[in-house]
């Protein structure tokens, strides 16, 4: 079986992002970058499935540039078993990346791919619902269980009216909520092992996708902030407030 | 002019879809409604001009598969606008990709063809611009909020395309609490409950009072409470008339989630909590010695 695994390079998940000069973009240079937390879920989900599934093959893949060689190497050192770059600029619009994804993954043969539920930079939530829109494939979004049967895949999705249970068939593509696992801690020996392994990489052009952007970003701003209130001191007066508002 | 196609999600209630009639009206002149479920709304803001029923039987749920071929066959036209939350997070992505059409979602300010939206959980925002003859796009209702006058509404039936319903089955907490998205007051706690037998204690104080019942992230996390009451950026965006956090620290991504409340009262026993730095009141203190005074006869 085999499982891609979407993983996307971000700001740390601690470092608030500062709007760069230019207005419309966020600073990178100096900051703490990572695995986009889901990404990394998703990528734990598939190592944990390979070690109870010795035929299962890892492919980590992102779209970007040769700055985006070290989140695959980390791909690779957790446990990924070879890793893609799509050559192509990483802030694209995530319909077109979509197109981009389903184009690459039409050529290969796929039987899971496995994504997290967003990036916590755009915070757009959208990939994993374009790809089986456009590859026709069944999807799990926000999955906080995975158990893979025979030919089909039972899982729980975190939903707004609660847990849903569902089987759903192969190939697939799911996406993982924050309760899915814990991912592992990578040791620097496998961190050093990665670092001469390949990096397969795919030309835009070879993909062959047709798409025109209609929505561009203007500018970047800062939230309006909440003015600080009172402290309390008194708990009788605190209890006063409370039960005249919870009435 | 383009009209505005509102899809009513399955759950939402008449407050939420007079906040969602409202940025409708910001993207269009001509409203119509569409409600996917059990039942459609009996009533609905006079401004829209009609409401078209798609029913399905009370315990089958459709799929974003079924869902998106309904609108695909019987609104073909019109921008296509619907809440934020899981459903449109399934929905509106999928439908968006078969169409051809980048969508716009979470969109907290609209005018049109300029909107804005919230990233890195809340910090920034984006503002876009859309070329697009038709948007497809989801709002949250917090960022829209205005009240109208209701008038009955006849729905017109759409007859059953050949879908079969899927298999999912929901498992869902039996609730003696209001729902979230809509309370007037929500009652919310965090990491400073410390066990799942104390959380009892607020959802006990939720229930005393008719509140709405929330959680941090941590306290989902530590499994004192089901994932269905998370407020924040991964969770529920709420914005109740007031909001009362107890032993929540206030994570960017909680306040993310609950910022736009009306009143905001935050009791926490670190002095530095960031949440004071968002509460209209703060208490620095035992959110025990609090509760127990609320539920003292």
């Amino acid at each position: 079986m085999k499982i891609l695994v979407t993983v996307k390079k971000t700001i740390d998940y601690n470092v608030q992002a500062q709007i760069a000069s230019d207005g419309k973009s966020v600073v990178e240079d100096g900051v703490k970058m990572g695995f986009n937390p889901f990404c990394e879920i998703a990528l734990e989900e598939a190592i944990r499935i390979a070690e109870k599934h010795p035929d299962v093959e890892i492919t980590a893949l992102t779209i970007g540039g040769d700055t985006e060689h070290d989140i695959l190497r980390k791909s690779m050192a957790m446990g990924a078993h070879r890793s893609v770059l799509i050559e192509a600029d990483n802030t694209l619009d995530t319909l077109h990346k979509a197109k981009i994804l389903s184009a690459y993954i039409a050529k290969e043969h796929y039987d899971i791919i496995l994504m997290g539920k967003q990036s916590i930079d755009g915070d757009h939530n959208h990939i994993p619902q374009m790809l089986s829109a456009l590859l026709s494939w069944d999807m799990g979004l926000f999955c906080s269980e995975i158990e893979i049967k025979d030919k089909s895949i039972f899982i729980k999705r975190e939903v707004d009216e609660g847990i849903i249970s569902q089987t759903i068939n192969l190939p697939c593509i799911l996406s993982s909520d924050l309760r899915l696992n814990t991912p592992r801690f990578i040791p620097l020996p496998k961190i050093i092992q990665a670092k001469t392994k390949p990096i397969e990489k795919i030309s835009l052009n070879s993909l062959e996708v047709d798409y025109t952007p209609e929505i561009e970003r203007t500018a970047l701003s800062l939230p309006e902030k909440r003015q600080k209130g009172e402290m309390v001191e008194d708990l009788d007066q605190l209890i006063e407030i409370l039960k005249g508002v919870l009435k | 002019m383009t009209k505005a196609i509102m899809i009513i999600p399955p759950h939402a209630d008449s407050l939420n879809i007079q906040y969602l009639t409202r940025a409708a009206q910001k993207i269009s002149d001509h409203i119509e409604a569409v409600a996917i479920g059990p039942k459609a709304p009996s009533s609905l803001p006079k401004v829209i001009d009609k409401l078209w029923h798609y029913p399905i039987d009370q315990k089958s749920e459709l799929s974003t598969e079924q869902c998106y071929q309904i609108i695909n066959t019987y609104f073909e036209q019109g921008h296509l606008i619907t809440l934020s939350g899981t459903f449109s997070k399934e929905l509106m992505p999928f439908l968006a990709a078969k169409l051809n059409i980048m969508p716009m979602t979470d969109v907290i300010a609209i005018n049109t063809p300029h909107f804005k939206r919230a990233i890195f959980a809340g910090n920034i925002i984006e503002s876009i611009t859309s070329s697009q003859e038709r948007y497809v796009l989801s709002v949250r209702p917090s960022c829209f909020k205005q009240e109208y006058e209701l008038s009955p509404l006849n729905a017109h039936i759409l007859d059953p395309l050949d879908i079969v319903s899927s298999d999912q089955s929901l498992s869902k907490e039996n609730s003696d609490l209001p729902d979230l998205l809509s309370a007037n007051v929500v009652v919310s706690g965090g990491r400073g409950f410390a066990s799942e037998e104390n959380f009892k204690l607020l959802h006990q104080l939720a229930k005393h009072y008719g509140a709405g019942l929330g959680a941090s992230r941590a306290a989902v996390d530590q499994g004192y409470i089901a994932n269905d009451h998370q407020v924040g950026q991964t969770g529920k965006i709420i914005a109740p008339n007031v909001y009362i956090a107890f032993g929540i620290s206030g994570a960017v991504q909680h306040l993310a989630g609950m910022k736009d409340s009306g009143t905001i009262i935050a009791v926490n026993t670190d002095p530095d909590a960031p949440i004071f730095e968002y509460a209209d009141i703060g208490y620095c203190g035992d959110l025990f010695e609090v509760i127990n005074r609320l539920l003292a006869p």
